[in-house]
């Protein structure tokens, strides 16, 4: 068991390197002169050249990507062309929103996933197995913020049902975790709740609805070869009901899959997330990253891209030490 | 009608008329993708424009039949490099097997550790957006998942008895490739590439709606629903139709995909 986590761990070492050389060689592709730029056109030949001393940018390249490992540890991200604070605070800053709108949109396509997979196994040809056939396809071949346009139209647009733009109106409730939900909550503000609830609506629904179908397509299919396996058979030779063999028996085995199934929808919602947050107006680290790329902010973007890329491999190896931990057949012998 | 002769049927159609429509645009519109017409801004649909215009006078059908050529043309070439790249590399590390196979691999496993959609993102915003670098960046960012499909496919093509009695008959490495390898890995090939077009399609039109592919006034699905997006208060169609047109062009994709794997490798099922 210990081996197996030092593995995952020492894969993890590889990875953030990977990620590290990655960004460094796409911070180096960037056209222009980063100490031209910071330094403004009406700087003199020698303040540029000094600058570029101080950045470091005319060390040699290994040198370089050493300084730029220790600031990636002391997670100095740069600051911003635009606002000239730290990139960190500026995303972190943003982060909670998006966040909740991502959180919950995973929530809401397990809540509708799971169960619809898991009764698209039992009953083969059903009005779920066909749903969720259907869902599947959608789910990829369905572009999320054109999805979202689609609900703005519809529920804001035609039936005023909903608010299109934004996370919140009216007075916010006490800032104490940065989540809406959370804080009206501890504040017991219903009507802030209803509010938030109001904003993630649409958005929400957005992502959900297509995360969903590859999600029950999986459990559907894990369940499948659960409910044909011996020990299903033998505990229905057994004579327990089918309720006690779907719920405890084979919902247990067909589930383990979901989780690296959740780690790559995840990484699909950092980036689905980008546009559909620009569609709504949405003050989270994606509609910024969209903002900083037409205000040309490159600090700003590799921040987002170091920041999602590391948090998503960190998550994804939470995700599978645990599964090695709940499940001791995904262990590699 | 099995379930997958359908899915070839409706997907294979719907891709043949949206790439029918796109190649035939000059045939099906008078109008051209650029042409700006100041006197007809903002026109709802009408005889002479089926889909109105936009707010520079241009008519939409027009641009959304051009951008079929840009947005389709796109996602073929990453489809063309990113797989052709990777069923190459993949063959050959198969083949080659020992240390370029391990190290190869375990470069693989790194690389599909990372979201390449977010580094893509990086990337097409560090070297400049265009339409050029769209397509090498996320067809580069495919070889790592097909380079590894592939090496396993070349891995049991190996043990199999023609490419060992070619082997035994002396037949030297690119021969075993070039006649028996790669002809056999066309089934796979193809039934990868289908889907494959269907996520390239949705994925670059996602980086053209915000900003990181095509440029202002190419016309192109994904820019195409940018454009519109400031409208949709007065003529929502503008965003709906070229999302739309991803989406059906996607789904003819993935449909037809679905249904190759069915028939060309009856072993891999869970539809």
């Amino acid at each position: 068991m210990a081996r197996f986590v030092l593995q995952r761990l020492a894969f993890l070492g590889l990875v953030l390197l990977g990620v590290s050389l990655m960004t460094f060689a796409i911070a180096h592709l960037a056209p222009g002169d980063p100490a031209r730029m910071m330094a403004g056109p009406a700087a003199s030949a020698e303040a540029v050249a000094a600058l570029r001393a101080e950045l470091g940018l005319d060390l040699p390249l290994w040198r370089q990507y050493a300084l730029y490992l220790g600031d990636l540890a002391r997670l100095d991200l740069g600051t911003s062309n635009v606002s000239g604070e730290p990139v960190l605070d500026e995303i972190l800053a943003r982060a909670p929103a998006s966040i909740e709108l991502m959180g919950s949109a995973l929530l809401l396509s397990l809540i509708i996933g799971i169960p619809l997979g898991i009764g698209a196994a039992v009953k083969r040809d059903g009005w779920r197995d066909r749903l969720v056939s259907g869902l599947s396809v959608a789910g990829i071949s369905v572009p999320a913020f054109w999805l979202g346009l689609v609900m703005v139209i519809l529920f804001y647009r035609q039936l005023e049902w909903f608010p299109a733009s934004g996370r919140f109106t009216g007075d916010p409730p006490p800032a104490v975790t940065g989540f809406l939900l959370i804080d009206a909550l501890i504040a017991l503000d219903v009507r802030a709740l209803s509010a938030a609830c109001a904003h993630l609506a649409l958005p929400v629904l957005s992502l959900a609805l297509l995360e969903a179908g590859p999600l029950a397509r999986l459990v559907r299919n894990q369940m499948r070869a659960v409910l044909a396996s011996d020990y299903v058979r033998m505990a229905r030779a057994s004579g327990l009901s089918e309720r006690t063999i779907l719920w405890r028996h084979a919902l247990r085995n067909a589930l383990s899959p979901l989780v690296t199934l959740v780690a790559a929808s995840i990484a699909m919602m950092l980036f689905g997330s980008v546009s559909l947050e620009t569609v709504f107006g949405w003050p989270g680290a994606g509609h910024y990253v969209v903002q900083s790329i037409f205000a040309l902010d490159f600090p700003v973007i590799m921040g987002f891209a170091v920041l999602t890329a590391i948090a998503y491999v960190l998550v994804n190896t939470a995700a599978d030490i645990t599964l090695g931990l709940i499940d001791p057949r995904v262990r590699p012998a | 009608m099995s379930s997958a002769r359908r899915s070839i049927t409706i997907g294979g159609g719907i891709v043949v008329l949206m790439v029918l429509l796109s190649v035939c645009a000059p045939l099906l519109t008078a109008y051209g993708p650029n042409e700006v017409d100041t006197g007809a801004i903002l026109e709802p649909p009408s005889a002479r424009h089926w889909a109105g215009t936009d707010n520079l006078g241009r008519d939409l059908f027009a641009r959304i039949l051009y951008g079929g050529r840009t947005s389709l043309g796109v996602a073929f070439g990453i489809v063309a490099i990113g797989m052709g790249a990777g069923a190459l590399l993949g063959c050959a590390v198969g083949l080659a097997g020992g240390w370029a196979d391990r190290i190869a691999m375990r470069l693989v496993d790194v690389a599909l550790a990372i979201p390449s959609l977010v580094i893509a993102l990086a990337l097409a915003a560090a070297v400049g957006p265009s339409l050029v670098n769209l397509v090498l960046i996320l067809g580069g960012l495919g070889v790592p998942l097909y380079l590894r499909l592939f090496r396993s496919e070349a891995l049991s093509l190996r043990e199999r008895p023609f490419v060992l009695a070619a082997r035994a008959n002396g037949a030297p490495a690119w021969r075993l490739l070039a006649v028996h390898i790669l002809p056999n890995i066309a089934p796979l090939f193809a039934t990868l590439a289908s889907t494959a077009l269907g996520t390239a399609l949705v994925a670059a039109s996602a980086l053209s709606f915000i900003g990181l592919g095509a440029q202002p006034p190419t016309p192109e699905w994904g820019a195409l629903i940018f454009e519109g997006r400031n409208t949709i208060m007065y003529e929502w169609w503008a965003a709906v139709l070229p999302g739309l047109a991803v989406a059906v062009s996607a789904l003819g994709f993935v449909l037809l995909g679905d249904g190759l794997r069915d028939v060309l490798d009856p072993r891999g099922g869970g539809r």
